[in-house]
């Protein structure tokens, strides 16, 4: 297995009180992660800090083989990590303009940005929204516009903070098959969750947060 | 003088064209409309500055704009006066008693409401739309634009108030306009003077069309609360 | 505590319109630019023990305060307004007060040549033909009647880039003359007054037809009952009697004297 993403030590502290303390912690190139804990265990934050929206003390981190300090964690990975909100938040545009906001970033622009979005607004089926502004979709079909807009950018590494949470019925089944497929094309992935169905997915590895330790299950 | 007869006249003026008042009505709304378009961008920078960053001095330069929301304008004509008067530092421009010098004036008025609004729209800006835009890849200058366009009708609103605020003023319009026919006479001082003069209709005439720009920011302000972008 | 402060404030409220001792009174720019108002009034209020309120404006609205019964007296210099609110009925007689003169006023440097022209009427049409820089009153103030008076005697249609319409009071249009470096017509007095301030110079004077006179008039308690007829009788009679007209022809700016007074007062 190849190292994708690596730390020898991670620690997030709040003052006194420390949340978590992790050991050695290595992210396969392919392979995909479920990462389960209660409530206020530290799965959000540890994801936050890894897509470099949160600071924290980072020891020995690589990146794709190379060794990097985690103050420019944010800048030179924030690229190819992408991080999905629990809630995602889509801009009040179009949901078009939502999916290829991160490829303007990357100057991507014209017919090819056209083509890319198109493709990832058919994998997520949601064509018939593409054009409706996204204060009006539902949870489900804001997780999929969101799940859109970070397969679209090619990442190196998904970052899934609980992805069905609050959604159910048709809404959560479409979500867990848009990640299946994710699992199944041999993406990165970490997911923090408590759902059943995604914990069992099939070719995840499972580990637990708790007493700010992560630990295989 | 019979409010009446004055009120007729002054409708009469109104829709007849009278060069005048539409002269008056014309400078008004370039003045102002000048001046906003000077003091937004900077006024955003520095709302978007003090609402995102984190910086020596913000908690001052914050309490200093809310502070000077209320600053009295004729003491803006005052300083303003000082400066540009042929003794004053900046006397060598020659730009008291000209539309220059109004703008100037009005967009020192405007600065403080403008940038307290967009410090106000930042703050109340979802944080997930600046962690999502940076998260996709944004760079810090895309994502303050990002920002600010999420949250584009709390500004916009903020430019309307400033609008209404240098629209209808007046002190330091006379002071470093002077209120000269056809060049800085703007529809406060012109009010002034015609009611000085004891001659209403005019007076009246220019009223109603402040009180319409008035109306038409409200009931602006009012649809942008309706597109929720005020939060 | 809030109670009865708002109490006293009701009482007091309501003395104000019971207190007679005061005067209405409305005045000119001019008057009160040149800083004669400022030794006038307390002169008089300590004589007749009468408060006097005190309004300023161009002669013009002056004239229509008196007009609409909202003063008690004025003093203003357009001398045919002032006999036609009498002959209207509004005002009681009109006395002269006072009088001084017009200059015509401008830079050092006076680019339109008109320095020692002592016909203003030439001077007009001196500064038309270079199409000099001239700031007006422009509201009806009786400076700007005179100027007026002098623009048509000169056949001079005064609407070139250079020719200001100002619409504020004579101090105010000094200074702006100062700062822009143009003319202006304006009386003797607050010239004088604000010479140092504006670094401006007398460049055409002594021409008859500047002459400038000040009058007062009573408004008509006839027409207006809620006018304060007594307290306006003492001020017409004080302001035409020889202590006052000794503290107007004592008035000095500079060291210059810049009111007369006129041979027909009384």
């Amino acid at each position: 297995m190849n190292a994708l993403l690596a730390f020898r030590q991670l620690r997030k502290t709040f003052g006194a009180r420390t949340l978590f303390d992790l050991g050695p912690f290595t992210i396969g190139e392919g392979e995909a992660y479920v990462i389960t804990g209660d409530n206020g265990s530290g799965k959000t934050t540890l994801l936050r800090i890894l897509a470099g929206l949160e600071p924290g003390e980072i020891a020995g981190f690589e990146f794709c083989g190379a060794a990097l300090n985690h103050d420019r964690l944010a800048a030179e990975v924030r690229r190819d990590i992408v991080h999905v909100h629990q809630h995602p938040y889509l801009f009040h545009s179009t949901v078009a303009h939502n999916v290829g906001y991160g490829l303007a970033a990357r100057r991507i622009g014209g017919a090819e940005r056209r083509r890319l979005v198109e493709a990832a607004i058919a994998w997520a089926g949601v064509e018939h929204l593409r054009h409706v502004p996204p204060a009006k979709l539902s949870g489900g079909e804001k997780q999929r516009v969101a799940l859109a807009r970070a397969k679209v950018l090619k990442p190196k590494l998904f970052l899934l903070d609980e992805p069905t949470a609050n959604l159910d019925g048709e809404a959560r089944t479409q979500t867990i098959a848009l990640i299946r497929q994710l699992v199944q094309d041999g993406r990165s992935l970490l997911i923090a969750c408590h759902d059943r169905q995604l914990i069992e997915l099939p070719g995840t590895r499972r580990f637990h947060l708790d007493e700010g330790k992560l630990a295989a299950v | 003088m019979d409010i009446l007869a004055s009120t007729r006249q002054a409708f009469a003026l109104l829709l007849s064209g009278d060069a005048e008042i539409w002269t008056i009505v014309w400078i008004s709304l370039r003045v102002s409309l000048i001046a906003l378009a000077v003091a937004t961008p900077p006024a955003v920078v520095l709302g978007y500055a003090l609402a995102q960053q984190r910086f020596p001095g913000r908690r001052i330069l914050v309490v200093l704009i809310q502070g000077l929301l209320s600053f009295p304008t004729v003491v803006v004509g005052l300083i303003l006066y000082i400066l540009l008067t042929r003794q004053g530092p900046l006397g060598s421009w020659q730009l008291l008693f000209t539309q220059e010098a109004m703008i100037m004036g009005q967009a020192v008025i405007a600065f403080p409401v403008l940038t307290a609004f967009a410090l106000a729209a930042v703050q109340g800006a979802d944080p997930r739309a600046h962690e999502t835009a940076v998260s996709l890849g944004a760079s810090s200058l895309r994502a303050a634009l990002t920002t600010l366009l999420e949250v584009r009708f709390a500004v916009v609103a903020g430019v309307f108030n400033g609008f209404g605020r240098v629209i209808s003023e007046v002190g330091c319009a006379m002071m470093i306009g002077g209120n000269i026919a056809g060049v800085t006479r703007n529809i406060p001082t012109a009010i002034a003077l015609e009611t000085s003069k004891g001659d209403f209709a005019q007076g009246i005439a220019l009223g109603v069309v402040l009180m319409l720009f008035a109306l038409s920011i409200s009931v602006a302000l009012g649809m942008l609360q309706g597109r929720g972008g005020l939060k | 505590m809030l109670f009865r402060f708002a109490a006293a404030l009701c009482l007091t409220l309501a003395a104000l319109p019971l207190n007679a001792a005061e005067l209405r009174l409305a005045a000119t720019h001019t008057l009160q630019d040149s800083g004669l108002l400022n030794t006038l009034i307390p002169a008089f209020e300590a004589v007749s023990g009468i408060k006097v309120q005190l309004a300023i404006g161009g002669s013009g609205q002056v004239i229509k305060l008196a007009a609409n019964g909202d003063v008690d007296a004025i003093l203003s210099h357009v001398k045919t307004q002032e006999e036609k609110l009498v002959a209207s009925g509004a005002g009681l007689k009109r006395h002269a007060v006072a009088f001084n003169d017009f200059v015509i006023a401008g830079p050092p440097q006076d680019p339109a040549r008109i320095r020692g022209t002592q016909d203003a009427v030439a001077a007009m049409q001196k500064l038309q033909s270079a199409k000099a820089r001239f700031i007006s009153r422009g509201d009806e103030s009786g400076t700007h009647v005179k100027e007026r008076e002098l623009w048509r005697a000169a056949g001079v249609e005064p609407k070139w880039a250079g020719y200001l319409s100002a619409g504020v009071g004579m101090g105010q249009v000094l200074m702006m003359a100062g700062e822009m470096q143009a003319y202006t017509l304006c009386d003797r007095a607050t010239f004088a007054a604000f010479r140092s301030r504006t670094g401006m110079e007398i460049l055409s004077e002594g021409d008859a037809r500047l002459y400038n006179e000040y009058g007062v008039v009573a408004v008509n308690p006839a027409r207006f009952p809620g006018v304060q007829a007594a307290a306006a009788s003492k001020f017409v009679a004080w302001l035409t009697s020889a202590e006052a007209q000794r503290l107007m022809t004592g008035f000095r700016i500079g060291g210059q004297q810049v009111f007369f007074v006129p041979a027909t007062a009384r």
